[in-house]
């Protein structure tokens, strides 16, 4: 089945993955550019920019959520496989489908409790730590995406188990990086 | 209260058993037992415990490191390393057998992880030194050995979340691992090289002899790297820049690095961050999951109880240290290093400083059990590497991998002998930037 053929639910999943990917490799950058600005800052001018590393803590929490749905799809989350070698093909199958639901359970969980958070923080006007005044819901609110993603990624795998195809869209594709290597 | 501990540690090697991803497993299993045991309202505790774990200052220099390590895999410094520890390699008993131990521990000092530096240097070496003749289980040994050192030489990815978790000075626990890390190096090259005079048909016959001149000619090709390990531990020694900044700079000597040598294009640049913002999802997923399942262990009183048994059992510290290296080792059979250093450290870090080790320390020598996992079969990452590279079977590179995991239990227990290995330097430095 070609990318054109998959329903439209798991393109419409997939695209939306991607770019909560593309988003989290722009955070990154954007946390590598207030590094460098803080170290720049810090040793030619002598002050501290301050808010670089509040922005870059909230960067990092961006980073992780945005593209673990996407870590999902290039099979870069590490998992035991000893039980799923054993089974054989057909058991294993059945195996990943239950551990799939499992998962959503847990990533359920957590993109109720991080959108609820944000919304918390937006409702109650926190401000950040720093007295820069961030509110605290915007960054919360991209963690927030990022884990509703992540679980609707574990719900495109679900289908994906169930039409038998691959569980993974690209796990097998990547081998040049070091990624793909240190399954 | 040994009822919620026996119950946790059932739980968790049920599920990870099942294969659901390491990091929800952490999460489903702390979940799951302060439901049964407590009335907490959890939801509130998970969420503020994710999001105040992701946002410690210590965690962001894994992203960094991460991204550096993507950004070098696109250069041809392996290919430069080769060059430049030749014409020096040749001079010694065993000759370029010893290329992989001096390539690993050179790139150690800019690459925090195992699995990059071995696939990294491994790429390269693997072909060259087969094309030259040398015995390809002796090179996939000294290989796997290693690449390990990835973790135990800073910078290290493996110690920044020790470091989050133990709550201990990063700057400090890089400087422990230095010590230890060249040690077991020499230990290696000592095994390399004795081995070679052992059994002189496992190199060829026929060598090539370089000049004085040739040698120093060849150390230009070190230059880039040399420049880049200056660059970040230089600058963190140095005291103008924390972990997170050095490892920007890393970042962007390696860009330079990739400039320079003609690999440098927007599709791979493009690539290699995608690429390090999956890898930082995933370990920040495990790093988060681990806070919480420790949070979790914590409220149920878990590692005090165990603390208290252990310590009911009246073992003799090297007991101690003898019984933790077997559970390591036994662990990292079947788990990857940093998941086993998560799922336990909640139990043995208490347990360890409370038999009166210092915590840096204890740093240091659970890095060197991760270490040992990453090459003990069935599950060990460098085996991967090192069988995607060469397509041999993993338990013949286990074997061909031995030797090396021995010399790395020895340094192990040579370390809780004489703790100053590894908490001398960090004493001298820090002194002297104070």
């Amino acid at each position: 089945m070609t990318a054109r053929e998959l329903p439209w639910f798991l393109r419409a999943v997939e695209r939306l993955v991607a770019m909560s990917g593309v988003l989290a490799a722009v955070c990154l950058l954007a946390l590598l550019l207030l590094m460098l600005g803080e170290l720049g800052s810090r040793n030619l001018f002598g002050r501290s920019l301050h808010v670089s590393w509040e922005i870059s803590a909230y960067g990092m929490a961006a980073i992780v959520f945005m593209a673990a749905g996407s870590a999902l799809q290039y099979g870069v989350h590490v998992r035991v496989t000893i039980l799923s070698e054993w089974l054989g093909p057909h058991g294993s199958r059945v195996l990943d489908g239950l551990v799939s639901a499992l998962g959503l359970a847990v990533a359920g969980l957590l993109a109720v409790v991080m959108t609820r958070l944000a919304w918390g923080s937006y409702a109650g006007g926190v401000m950040s730590w720093s007295g820069f005044g961030i509110p605290l819901y915007l960054p919360q609110a991209l963690a927030a995406f990022g884990a509703n993603v992540f679980a609707l990624q574990l719900v495109a795998r679900l289908v994906r188990i169930f039409m038998n195809l691959a569980p993974d869209a690209h796990a097998s594709t990547e081998q040049l990086g070091l990624e793909g290597q240190a399954e | 209260m040994i009822g919620p501990g026996l119950v946790v540690a059932v739980l968790l090697l049920g599920i990870l058993f099942t294969g659901l991803w390491v990091s929800l497993s952490l999460f489903s299993v702390s979940i799951v037992a302060l439901s049964i045991f407590k009335s907490l309202p959890i939801e509130r505790i998970l969420s503020q415990n994710v999001w105040n774990t992701l946002t410690s200052p210590e965690l962001l220099s894994l992203p960094l490191f991460i991204l550096m390590a993507e950004v070098l895999f696109l250069t041809r410094i392996s290919d430069q390393l080769m060059r430049g520890l030749t014409p020096w390699a040749a001079m010694l008993p065993g000759r370029l057998a010893h290329i992989n131990v001096l390539a690993c521990t050179i790139f150690a000092t800019v690459s925090g992880s195992s699995a990059a530096t071995t696939m990294t240097i491994g790429r390269i070496t693997l072909v060259e030194l087969g094309a030259r003749g040398y015995d390809r289980s002796l090179i996939a040994g000294t290989l796997a050995g290693a690449g390990t050192l990835g973790f135990l030489i800073p910078p290290s990815i493996v110690m920044i979340i020790y470091a989050v978790l133990a709550d201990v000075s990063l700057l400090r626990l890089f400087l422990a691992g230095i010590i230890p890390g060249f040690l077991i190096a020499l230990g290696f090259m000592a095994f390399t090289g004795a081995r070679a005079v052992m059994r002189p048909e496992l190199l060829p016959a026929e060598a090539r002899t370089y000049s004085w001149r040739e040698r120093f000619a060849a150390l230009l090709h070190l230059a880039p790297v040399t420049l880049l390990m200056l660059s970040v531990l230089g600058s963190m020694y140095g005291g103008i820049a924390s972990p997170t900044e050095a490892a920007a700079m890393g970042v962007l000597g390696s860009l330079l690095i990739a400039a320079l040598s003609g690999s440098f294009s927007i599709a791979n640049v493009c690539a290699a961050f995608l690429r390090a913002s999956r890898t930082t999802s995933m370990l920040g997923l495990i790093v988060v999951g681990a806070s919480f399942l420790a949070l979790g262990m914590g409220y149920l009183g878990i590692p005090r109880a165990v603390a208290s048994a252990i310590g009911g059992l009246d073992l003799s510290p090297m007991a101690l240290v003898a019984t933790l290296v077997v559970f390591y080792l036994v662990l990292g059979m079947f788990l990857e290093g940093m998941a086993s250093l998560v799922l336990t450290l909640p139990i043995t870090l208490p347990l360890i400083t409370q038999a009166g080790f210092d915590p840096i320390w204890f740093g240091v020598f659970v890095v060197i059990t991760i270490e040992m996992a990453q090459i003990t079969p069935p599950v060990g990452f460098n085996l991967f590497i090192i069988q995607s590279l060469t397509k041999q079977s993993i338990g013949r590179i286990a074997r061909d991998a031995l030797p090396f995991l021995l010399i790395m239990i020895v340094a192990a227990f040579v370390l809780a002998l004489v703790p100053d290995l590894a908490l001398w330097l960090p004493d001298v430095v820090m002194t002297a930037l104070r």
